[in-house]
């Protein structure tokens, strides 16, 4: 599914993106299509895409706090001015987790930089496994970035935990279930008991 | 039933010290206490060996905040679950394992491979049997082994614990206890292994306050019986106890310090010679076989001829002639006093504990000294171990023939209680040297001593040390622990660390007996146990059951209770009531 366009960047590994608001295509996005810790992907070249995760929400509203005259209602505006920009919109952080280059999914950094305006997909739950599947078994490669993230934001933090929760059920059992919900247990120690001491 | 083998933890690292290191468990099922043993695996193939550990510290390695552990009533568990955190385990440890190293059966004992676990390293916990194999140098019921208890880490039974006792009984051993902490029990049960068909020893236990008893109740045991086989006759144990009215000890045993220390301290330098003079006379003259009257006679002799020859006399001074006679009868009366008019009546002209009757193969004699004076004891003590020593070496060395008093053709064991009043640290007594040459000297010729001691802080740290097996029940004391770690070199610094934690029953056993130290729960004794406490208020109350109260009248009613008659009385029983005139 679709879910926006890339807007903005902090870095290399941390982008904004633009929620298609109704209108904009076909068939627009609901809030949990994008929701925190949601896989995305995003087209960098022919056989080339990033893989990143959704990590923060921001909602943008220009016209919030501006009490000044206005010359019509939000409703009217579609309708008497259809060329005026709505500004209001919802913005989601995407932190660059691997790539796929040539069919081959990899935990490194994408050498290649999205574009702005460039398409941002929600990744299949198929592509989700087939990323975290290396030669070896299961990996999560970027968990050391994003754990290094959570202390810029505390949602990140969110956005891990429910990205591993994800994980455990797309993995229900085996060796990769009970690594993952070692891993589970221990970060949500590490960030919810751990941080009291 | 014994537990599969299993992963328990994965090495971290190398520990402080060059045979320790360290691995993370989770221990949900509380099973990798202080001084229980895992292993680890070495090698390929078929020539994978299991390289045993014992676990020697643990720390939390993962730990509720301080927060968290606020209220007493509320579980740090449900406030993590307020938080989010919803796993049931949560505790990580950090086990610190000393490395035993793998048993090598041609060497016969354990060989550290010097290669620690690489990190990651699964950790497991050692099975029932091989922990059986490796401990112990004995399997049960095997003969020359003594099951004392179990391993203490595991359940009761899983992994007995089987003392070597040819080890034991040669190298000799020491029992070092607190008071009340069991170290009796755990002497009669090591006596009962000694009696049991597989082992047939021949055990003297110096008793000195009567808590041996009930090991007479042995030979009525079928624990302790045999029927003939091929090669071997019916068995059944002895027991002997000889109380103290029967311990004799005859003259011709005292040697000179003997007499000298049961004469005491104050003896002058002149009533010393003197007394060597006459024993050495006394010894000729009745080719060693003297009684109190020989050495009295000789005493007397003695002074008469330094009354006409000064110089014999050893001093040469003008005055020594009237000096002699004073001394003598010093002497005289000061034996008479000490020997021949002693309360117990130990000494005697004639009567001796044969050491026939004191030693025999599958026989346990309990020597009492309950009521005997401590100088007494030792003196006892002194001989016994003197005579069964020198019959020993005799035998040994083919001077001694059957017949003979001095013949003595199987080795001994003897159980030394309170062995702190006969080889003190503060004081060289008449027992101090005999315990010593045998403990040097005693493996040679099959003499085996077990001192059992609750102030080890007391006792001769040279005396200790050369005890090869050490067993360690309950120490508080401090004085006591240093003096133990300092005389024990084979429990290392973890165990001793156990020391003051153990309970009743519970004991270290270490040196030549077991393969490794090991933490051990004592068995239950087969006889009954005798060392009880008194129930002073249980004695005091029953002084007011009036049933007690009863008897008591009765019994100061009973004619030979009253006091005597008075003269009046007397004259008012035989003539009547006197009439008023």
């Amino acid at each position: 599914m679709k879910l926006g366009k890339i807007v903005a960047s902090d870095s290399h590994l941390q982008y904004r993106c633009r929620i298609y608001a109704p209108g904009e295509t076909e068939s627009p996005p609901a809030p949990s299509d994008y929701a925190l810790g949601t896989f995305v992907s995003l087209v960098t070249g022919s056989d080339t895409a990033m893989v990143g995760v959704i990590c923060d929400t921001v909602l943008q509203n220009p016209e919030f706090g501006v009490y000044g005259p206005r010359l019509s209602t939000g409703d009217e505006t579609v309708v008497f001015s259809p060329d005026y920009v709505d500004e209001a919109c919802t913005l989601v952080t995407i932190v660059a987790l691997g790539h796929m280059e040539g069919g081959k999914y990899s935990h490194d950094a994408s050498p290649i930089a999205p574009p702005v305006n460039c398409e941002v997909s929600s990744l299949p739950v198929e592509e989700v496994r087939a990323f975290h599947l290396g030669p070896a078994g299961l990996r999560l490669a970027y968990v050391p970035l994003l754990l290094g993230l959570t202390r810029t934001s505390p949602a990140y933090s969110q956005a891990l935990l429910r990205l591993l929760a994800g994980l455990k059920e797309l993995f229900p059992d085996g060796e990769a279930h009970t690594r993952l919900c070692l891993l589970s247990q221990s970060l949500s120690w590490r960030l919810r008991v751990e941080s009291l001491a | 039933m014994p537990r599969a083998e299993h992963c328990v933890g994965l090495a971290k690292g190398p520990g402080d010290k060059p045979h320790q290191f360290t691995f993370i468990s989770p221990d949900h099922a509380d099973e990798l206490p202080v001084g229980e043993y895992i292993y680890y695996s070495l090698g390929r193939g078929s020539d994978i060996l299991q390289v045993v550990c014992r676990i020697e510290a643990r720390v939390e390695a993962r730990n509720y905040p301080d927060a968290l552990l606020a209220h007493p009533e509320v579980s740090p568990i449900d406030m993590a679950a307020l938080l989010g955190y919803s796993e049931p385990d949560n505790e990580l440890f950090v086990i610190t394992a000393g490395v035993l190293g793998h048993y090598d059966r041609s060497v016969g004992d354990f060989v550290n491979p010097r290669r620690l676990p690489r990190v990651g390293h699964p950790i497991y916990r050692a099975p029932a049997e091989l922990l059986q194999a490796v401990l112990n140098r004995k399997k049960m019921d095997e003969p020359g082994g003594a099951h004392i208890g179990s391993l203490l880490s595991r359940p009761p039974d899983e992994v007995p614990i089987v003392l070597d006792a040819a080890r034991f009984t040669s190298t000799h051993m020491a029992i070092i206890a607190g008071t009340g902490s069991g170290k009796s029990y755990l002497a009669a049960v090591i006596v009962e292994e000694l009696l049991r068909p597989t082992n047939r020893a021949s055990v003297l236990i110096i008793d000195p306050h009567g808590e041996y008893d009930s090991l007479a109740e042995l030979s009525n045991l079928d624990q302790f019986q045999a029927p003939a086989s091929d090669d071997m006759i019916e068995y059944r144990a002895a027991a002997k106890v000889l109380s103290p009215d029967k311990v004799k000890v005859a003259y011709r045993s005292l040697e000179l310090d003997d007499l000298r220390y049961l004469l005491g301290r104050d003896l002058t330098a002149k009533q010393s010679y003197a007394l060597g003079m006459a024993y050495r006379a006394a010894m000729r003259a009745t080719r060693d076989k003297w009684t109190l009257t020989d050495l009295k006679n000789e005493l007397a002799n003695w002074a008469h001829r330094a009354a006409n020859a000064p110089d014999e006399a050893g001093g040469g001074a003008a005055d020594v002639d009237s000096n002699a006679q004073q001394t003598a009868a010093a002497l005289s009366w000061r034996l008479d006093n000490v020997l021949g008019r002693s309360e117990s009546r130990i000494f005697d002209d004639h009567l001796d504990l044969a050491l026939s009757d004191l030693f025999a193969p599958g026989q346990c004699t309990v020597l009492q000294l309950s009521q005997v004076a401590e100088r007494e004891q030792q003196v006892v003590v002194a001989t016994i171990l003197r005579r069964l020593y020198k019959a020993r070496l005799a035998t040994e060395q083919r001077l001694a023939a059957p017949g003979q008093p001095n013949y003595l053709p199987y080795p001994a064991f003897v159980i030394l209680e309170e062995a702190h009043n006969f080889a003190p640290a503060s004081a060289d007594l008449v027992t101090s040297d005999q315990l010593k040459r045998i403990l040097s000297e005693g493996r040679k010729f099959g003499v085996g001593v077990c001192l059992i001691s609750q102030r080890p802080g007391r006792l001769d740290p040279d005396v200790l040390s050369q005890c090869m097996t050490q067993v360690l029940l309950r120490i508080t004391n401090e004085v006591d622990q240093a003096r133990v770690a300092q005389s024990v070199e084979s429990v290392g610094r973890s165990l001793m660390d156990e020391l003051p934690g153990l309970s009743k029953g519970q004991a270290i056993v270490a040196g030549m007996a077991v393969n490794t130290p090991v933490l051990v729960r004592v068995r239950s004794r087969f006889t009954r146990h005798q060392a009880q406490d008194p129930d002073a208020p249980a004695r005091w109350r029953a002084h007011f059951d009036a049933r007690q109260e009863r008897r008591r009248q009765r019994d100061e009613a009973l004619p030979g209770r009253r006091p005597p008659p008075t003269t009046e009385e007397l004259e008012a029983q035989i003539f009547g009531p006197e009439e008023d005139e």
